[in-house]
């Protein structure tokens, strides 16, 4: 975590968004990426979502605390997307934490990683459902990926859809974007900032053609009549008919190599910003 | 136990995690050596296809240069004890110590990256820009406090997309370190002049054995594997995504570290080595021919379609 931390924040009733910001630098820039978790509030057990970058571990040990402690239903489950540790790396700190909770999802590779507690692990495939309580957790296959591994998950009760590396982009930390949802920060280049995380963690997708992976993520979208879209990377989406198309332009964006003409545009926009705020 | 890739006098019996089996292979003598530390490929582990079934290891390479030593990777923690074990073997003579995990977003490079730190306080972890700091590599065991404070008191030298990582007194054994155009997520692979190995991280990985004894190098009379399962290997895993892919770029790139060095040994992270020009070549062309074939393959968008053997 870099700076203050502004979470956890209740994103929709027992939806929690919990996590840091990891600090990149890019052609001279500093730019902040999240690496979030999500805690999924149900009536009688929680889940949550990703397990963390292994840096935030302490971080989030306390933010579930507080939030826990608070009254939130027992941790119950982890389910992190994919087996890549700044999703994953905290989970062996979460499990011996919270002794009742167990790991699902794809849980291939844990028993290597884990010593001692793979008798913990829970595989949750594609379609299976946890009941949480007056609510469901959906595993759900994953549409932007990397490791072929990755889940999603998807929260029944208040349409929230899990979607790991899915609609990752960076914000910037000095213009206060850290703990805003997409939509509370309109000046943040999402489409620019999409396309330079794509060429920066989403490599594949230069050499792929975007199209149906972008039909994909809409069919999801549509069928699961989704609210409210939480991503590991990018800021939380609340408003899809706003954001969405700045996704699936940056996403285009990214694919088709244009990132670094983006991030200079995304800098001008950055530049042009500090300098009306006075924060430069 | 020390081999030089041959099979061991006495087998141990195949169990869960295979923790304390491990090889230390020496693939050019006081120059160069693989901790080889052996897991059951069986459908428990993601960088293989499901339906592959035999042994695979999972490697660390320490290649030493007089006074110094630079690790590869760092293996998996259920082979902790015998990854360290090896390294008092092969650390005896109070080399210097480096470390160099090539993927620093997964854990089977950075995974023993803490108890290696704390058991030898190596000058330097060597890693990726992106790297942050200390935390990076603090998977959470052990006591906390003490793990952080043995990793922040280390140094972290970062590594460009294209680099040179100097071994020896004099600095002359230049290891060159460069990102490949075949990868998944932030990868380096290595080029080491002094052994003409390639070390290849996450790719080549398709070599595995029926056996947990190995061995875990395959020459070129041992060689069984097929276009087929390079190909299986790479679509049903981590390069899924190469289905309907363009691949002309991926080809070129993978093309010219072979094209500019003299490659005598493939030493992937997980898999066995492949040793010798003539198997060099042979494996290049296999996985060269998938980059081929894969535009014309179904495209890979729904992870669902077309994940059938050809």
């Amino acid at each position: 975590m870099i700076g203050d931390d502004p979470l956890p924040r209740e994103l929709a009733p027992g939806i929690f968004w919990l996590g840091g910001c990891l600090e990149q630098r890019f052609q001279g820039q500093t730019l902040h990426s999240y690496n979030s978790l999500y805690l999924v509030a149900g009536d009688d057990a929680s889940l949550l979502v990703e397990a963390g970058h292994p840096q935030d571990s302490e971080l989030v040990l306390a933010q579930l605390d507080e939030l826990l402690q608070g009254g939130v239903a027992p941790l119950r489950y982890i389910f992190a997307t994919h087996q890549e540790t700044p999703h994953a790396g905290g989970v062996g700190a979460l499990l011996r934490r919270y002794p009742d909770a167990e790991l699902c999802g794809d849980v291939r590779d844990y028993h290597l990683f884990l010593p001692g507690l793979a008798e913990r692990l829970r595989p949750l495939a594609p379609g299976e459902r946890l009941d949480l309580g007056a609510t469901e957790f959906v595993a759900l296959d994953a549409t932007i990926r990397d490791l072929a591994s990755t889940r999603w998950g998807f929260d029944t009760r208040r349409r929230v859809l899990f979607c790991g590396d899915g609609f990752a982009y960076s914000h910037y930390h000095q213009a206060g974007h850290c703990g805003m949802v997409a939509e509370e920060v309109p000046e943040l280049p999402v489409a620019e900032m999409t396309a330079l995380f794509t060429e920066l963690a989403l490599y594949w997708t230069r050499f792929a053609d975007i199209e149906p992976y972008i039909r994909r993520l809409d069919r999801v979208l549509d069928e699961r009549a989704v609210r409210l879209v939480c991503p590991t990377h990018g800021l939380p989406i609340t408003e899809l008919g706003i954001t969405m198309p700045a996704i699936r332009q940056g996403l285009r964006l990214g694919s088709e190599g244009g990132a670094r003409a983006a991030a200079a545009h995304a800098a001008a926009h950055a530049g042009a910003r500090d300098r009306a705020s006075g924060s430069a | 136990m020390r081999t030089e890739g041959s099979p061991k006098a006495s087998p141990a019996q195949p169990r869960d995690g295979l923790g304390d089996i491990a090889d230390v292979v020496e693939l050019v003598p006081d120059t160069l050596y693989a901790l080889a530390n052996p897991y059951a490929v069986d459908g428990s582990v993601s960088w293989h296809p499901s339906d592959v079934r035999g042994y695979a290891p999972m490697n660390c390479y320490l290649l030493k240069e007089g006074s110094d030593a630079l690790l590869v990777d760092s293996g998996l923690p259920v082979h902790e004890r015998s990854v360290l074990r090896g390294l008092d073997e092969l650390l005896a003579g109070g080399e210097r110590l480096s470390l160099f995990p090539l993927r620093v977003g997964e854990f089977d490079s950075v995974c023993n990256v803490a108890a290696i730190v704390e058991r030898f306080a190596p000058q330097a972890i060597y890693a990726l820009g992106v790297v942050a700091g200390p935390g990076w590599f603090d998977l959470g065991r052990g006591d906390s406090a003490t793990r952080r404070a043995d990793l922040e008191a280390t140094e972290i030298r970062r590594v460009g997309a294209s680099d040179v990582i100097a071994l020896g007194a004099a600095g002359t054994r230049r290891v060159e370190v460069f990102e490949p155009a075949l990868r998944l997520l932030n990868t380096h692979w290595v080029y080491d002049p002094a052994t003409r190995a390639l070390l290849t991280s996450d790719m080549f990985g398709h070599a595995v054995r029926t056996t947990a004894a190995g061995p875990w190098v395959v020459d070129v009379d041992d060689d069984v594997t097929t276009q087929a399962d390079v190909e299986w290997h790479m679509l049903a895993t981590r390069y899924w995504w190469l289905r309907g892919a363009r691949t002309d770029e991926l080809r070129r790139g993978l093309a010219e570290p072979f094209e500019r060095h003299d490659v005598d040994m493939i030493a992937p992270a997980f898999g066995c080595v492949i040793r010798g020009r003539e198997l060099v070549a042979r494996h290049y062309l296999m996985v060269d021919e998938v980059l081929r074939r894969a535009p014309r393959l179904l495209d890979a968008v729904d992870p669902r379609d077309g994940l059938a053997r050809a």
